[in-house]
């Protein structure tokens, strides 16, 4: 019975013990929510592009394309570009050609134009099928700074050569953008 | 005679307390508990981290996993789960998201909970829709009368989705969202 009566209180304390550690929650917790924002870049662009000739005396095809593009370049060492390449030449033949043009000298060229963040290319630019040309260029931190985008222009110009063949003619150019 | 009346009452009592001690008689006491709504959760993600997958300026995505043992009274008890943002987003940048100060109306920090029903008995419900973050309390889930969960708890989640706004400078941000289950 001593013993028994020695024993009581120190079962209670670990039984005391044992339930406090078996609950360990709270009416509270936390998480730390961390997000990396790294560079990227995305554009749009209007499609179909329409080349027109004014008047009846072989004036040069002209057109402009618009390009919406949203940009997020590195803080202090980034940069980013926009350019552009015929993928696809003129087609059907008999026409005007970016890489065989029929007459020396007939040429599809584009000139930019564009608000910052963007440094838009200058002047007339040759657009080509072996290889992508410039459009614009970005500097360290660049970023537009509305979810609509900002945008840069490409104004055509295609020469008139007498020699192509009456009909329709489409080409197919593919703007990248990159950042980094 | 008074030795004898003397000696009588010494055995009396002696008898009686000899018959207590080594008697195999039982007695009873009672155990009495009161059992009150109560109420307690643990986060399983310390860390959430909110990924893009990189292209087109999708938007970042996470979850938080955490689990929520309730009680709440038979009658008249009810019990909900809040988040608040008790910590805004701050970074490497200067430009970065924010939940109290957005670049943009549109750059929010939302949420949808996935709080199934205790596991013993109630209901749990959660928002028809996901729930913009702010800095004070936002709802979680409500719990019903008489909701309880087992000993194990309930496993449940918070899915979390910030704009991707081409305005942010690039860098890691991190901000601290706190939960919390309540009684009433």
């Amino acid at each position: 019975m001593k013993k028994l009566l020695k024993t009581l209180p120190l079962l209670a304390l670990i039984l005391l013990f044992t339930a406090s550690v078996g609950h360990a929650q709270s009416a509270t917790g936390t998480t730390s929510v961390t997000v990396n924002v790294a560079a990227e870049a995305a554009l749009t662009v209007a499609s179909p592009t329409a080349l027109t000739a004014i008047g009846s005396v072989f004036n040069n095809y002209t057109g402009s394309t618009l390009v919406t593009y949203f940009i997020r370049t590195k803080q202090s060492t980034g940069s980013g570009t926009i350019s552009l390449q015929v993928t696809t030449d003129f087609s059907p033949a008999g026409g005007p050609s970016v890489g065989t043009p029929p007459t020396a000298g007939d040429a599809l060229k584009y000139t930019c134009s564009g608000a910052a963040p963007a440094t838009p290319c200058t002047g007339s630019q040759p657009a080509s099928t072996g290889s992508s040309s410039p459009v614009a260029s970005f500097g360290a931190d660049a970023h537009t700074t509305t979810t609509a985008g900002s945008t840069v222009t490409t104004s055509w110009t295609l020469t008139n050569d007498p020699v192509y063949k009456t009909g329709a003619y489409s080409a197919t150019v593919t703007f990248t953008i990159s950042a980094s | 005679m008074k030795k004898i009346l003397a000696l009588a009452a010494v055995l009396l009592l002696a008898a009686s307390a000899a018959f207590a001690q080594l008697g195999t008689g039982t007695v009873n006491t009672n155990l009495n508990i009161t059992v009150i709504p109560e109420a307690a959760l643990t986060i399983q993600t310390p860390n959430t981290s909110l990924t893009s997958p990189g292209t087109l300026f999708s938007n970042y995505t996470g979850t938080t996993n955490f689990t929520y043992f309730v009680r709440t009274a038979v009658s008249g008890g009810v019990s909900h789960i809040t988040l608040a943002v008790t910590t805004d987003f701050a970074g490497s940048g200067i430009v970065g998201p924010s939940v109290g100060s957005p670049l943009d109306a549109a750059d929010l920090l939302t949420y949808v909970p996935t709080v199934p029903n205790p596991s013993k008995h109630g209901t749990s419900t959660v928002p028809s829709s996901a729930v913009s973050a702010a800095l004070t309390s936002t709802a979680v889930t409500a719990f019903s009368t008489d909701a309880r969960t087992d000993r194990g708890g309930v496993s449940s989640s918070v899915a979390w989705t910030l704009v991707n706004d081409p305005d942010y400078q690039t860098g890691s941000y991190t901000a601290v969202v706190t939960f919390t289950i309540s009684l009433t």
